[in-house]
């Protein structure tokens, strides 16, 4: 390609191509008029954005809108997790097997964990993560007694641990109907429901109302937190059993050497496999604090314990 | 850091305007020429070292590239010196081990540009040139009046091979429209809606390159016969089409 020199600066030339173009190259010591091939053109400049005020200042805005965005992500967030991670509330199902169900603010199942082994048999393979704390119980019956461990005239309990009174009272009333409708066509069994915390524990005063609501019943110690209730059959023996405050204590500690005191439940137990002494503590006393006692240490039991001996 | 600051200040005005640059140039004129003696390992001679010009055109790109925000100026412009030093000497690489025509003769014996048969006469040259010379200053006058300089035309010119197509057709058209030129010529006015409309141009297009237009058109009319002639090529393929 030729060019023909048009102007000559110190520093530069301004050629004119052939095609028209006017390009500026360097001056190598070039004259105006002259024609010239491979001269040394300048490059174009590179194009990139100048920050200027305006993107500066939008700069600004977006990054402080990006932060604000940020923060009401954390703090709901951490809301959220508050609400839907950690545990808030315990609930301790027994049947034998005992299951701790941990819930969240919103009372959904967020861990499962056995306390003891049948506990931890009753939920191999079962995933109740996310569910409500019902399905999780009634399928966790469902369970018990496809496997075994539970039949007609058994006994469920409930201890419930919640820093809250009317979150335990509502658990509570729940619990009872839900599992008394999920059990209607099939069994009859007692389902007693606890505080698992030693300030709840310690005035039973408090839930007795709440319980009563639901069935009116004698209450049978009222000394230790547990109301147990019973379905029509297991209630024309409830009378049977007077337990005063002070014989439960022993009866509580003997009840493997002195199974023979209700030879209706005896029965009862009997048919479903489970050993007479074990079925017989837990309906003399309070059956978690039993179970606790045997298999391992759990507070709620202790605490009960612990307001039966003063 | 104040000095650097107003640098800065200087090169940013010296980016519009090319006089401001070519100032600039001469100010850090001794500041490009150790650049080159850096690269060279030889202080460059006036006159003679084609690296200088290449040193001063590196520095004009570096004036039109630099961004306040990449850092100081003087190091980026020594950085693009360099570069464009090194290219260059690549580029002349290709042409090693070639005898120069121009290279000084051994002793007694003619220079070897002068054994060859020219076909190029040379004091036809030289006519050539001072007649290419006289049109392009007639030209460059002409172009003042009109408030336009070789160097805004060189800045204003297309870049794009499409782009450059579509003024060519611009000035085709107005190359057959002669009364379309006597027009331009008397009022001092781009005829931009006949052009537009005549060659099917878009508006905008010719606007952008409005300055390269009028250098075009004036090219066109009476008195530029060697400028046209070194365009043939650029006419002839206006006519075919």
């Amino acid at each position: 390609m030729k060019y023909i020199v048009m102007e000559c600066h110190n520093s530069y030339a301004v050629l004119l191509d052939e095609e028209g173009r006017f390009v500026k190259a360097a001056s190598l010591h070039y004259e105006v008029g002259q024609t010239v091939e491979n001269p040394i053109l300048m490059h174009d400049a590179p194009v990139f954005s100048e920050p200027r005020r305006q993107q500066k200042l939008f700069r600004i805005l977006t990054g402080t809108a990006a932060a604000l965005a940020a923060c009401l992500v954390l703090v709901f967030g951490l809301h959220f997790y508050q609400g839907h991670m950690t545990v808030y509330s315990s609930i301790l199902l027994s049947i034998n097997p005992a299951v701790r169900m941990d819930l969240n603010r919103e009372g959904e199942v967020i861990e499962l964990a056995g306390a003891n082994e049948d506990g931890v048999l009753l939920l191999e393979g079962y995933d109740g993560e996310g569910k409500s704390r019902l399905t999780v119980t009634e399928e966790l019956i469902g369970r018990a007694i496809d496997m075994g461990f539970l039949s007609e005239g058994g006994r469920i309990s409930f201890s419930i641990d919640t820093p809250d009174e009317v979150l335990f009272q509502e658990y509570g009333l729940e619990l009872r109907e839900g599992v008394t409708a999920y059990l209607a066509e099939r069994f009859t069994v007692t389902i007693e429901i606890t505080a698992g915390r030693e300030e709840s524990a310690a005035e039973p005063s408090a839930e007795d109302p709440a319980e009563t609501e639901v069935q009116p019943q004698e209450t049978l110690s009222p000394a230790s937190s547990a109301v147990p209730e019973t379905t029509a059959p297991a209630a024309t023996q409830a009378p049977t059993i007077p337990s005063p405050p002070p014989a439960t204590q022993p009866s509580a500690t003997q009840a493997p050497t002195a199974p023979a005191t209700t030879p209706a439940g005896d029965s009862g137990y009997g048919d479903s496999g489970y050993e007479p002494p074990d079925g017989d503590s837990s309906y003399e006393e309070q059956p978690e604090g039993d179970s606790a006692y045997e298999p391992e240490p759990e507070d709620s039991g202790d605490s009960a314990y612990g307001d039966d001996d003063d | 850091m104040k000095k650097e600051h107003e640098l800065s200040e200087e090169v940013y005005r010296a980016k519009d305007d090319m006089e401001a640059a070519d100032q600039l140039i001469s100010a850090y004129l001794p500041f490009i020429r150790s650049e080159t003696a850096r690269f060279l390992g030889r202080p460059p001679q006036e006159g003679r070292d084609d690296e200088l010009s290449i040193a001063m055109i590196a520095f004009h790109e570096a004036i039109q590239g630099y961004s306040r925000s990449r850092g100081a100026f003087l190091s980026y412009a020594a950085m693009l010196i360099k570069s464009r030093l090194i290219d260059y000497r690549r580029r002349e690489k290709r042409h090693q081990g070639q005898l120069s025509l121009d290279s000084p003769p051994a002793e007694d014996e003619p220079a070897l540009a002068d054994t060859l048969a020219g076909d190029r006469d040379h004091s036809e040259e030289i006519v050539m040139r001072s007649a290419t010379r006289a049109e392009i200053e007639e030209l460059s006058a002409q172009m003042k009046l009109f408030g336009v300089s070789l160097t805004d035309v060189a800045d204003n010119c297309p870049r794009q091979q499409r782009t450059l197509a579509a003024c060519r057709r611009a000035m085709q058209f107005a190359a057959e429209n002669p009364s379309l030129l006597d027009d331009f010529l008397r009022t001092r006015r781009l005829p931009i809606a006949a052009l537009c409309e005549g060659s099917g141009v878009e508006r905008k297009t010719l606007e952008r390159h409005r300055k390269y237009l009028v250098a075009l058109l004036l090219i066109c009319t009476n008195g530029y016969e060697l400028i046209r002639g070194h365009l043939k090529q650029v006419l002839k393929g206006g006519t075919a089409r």
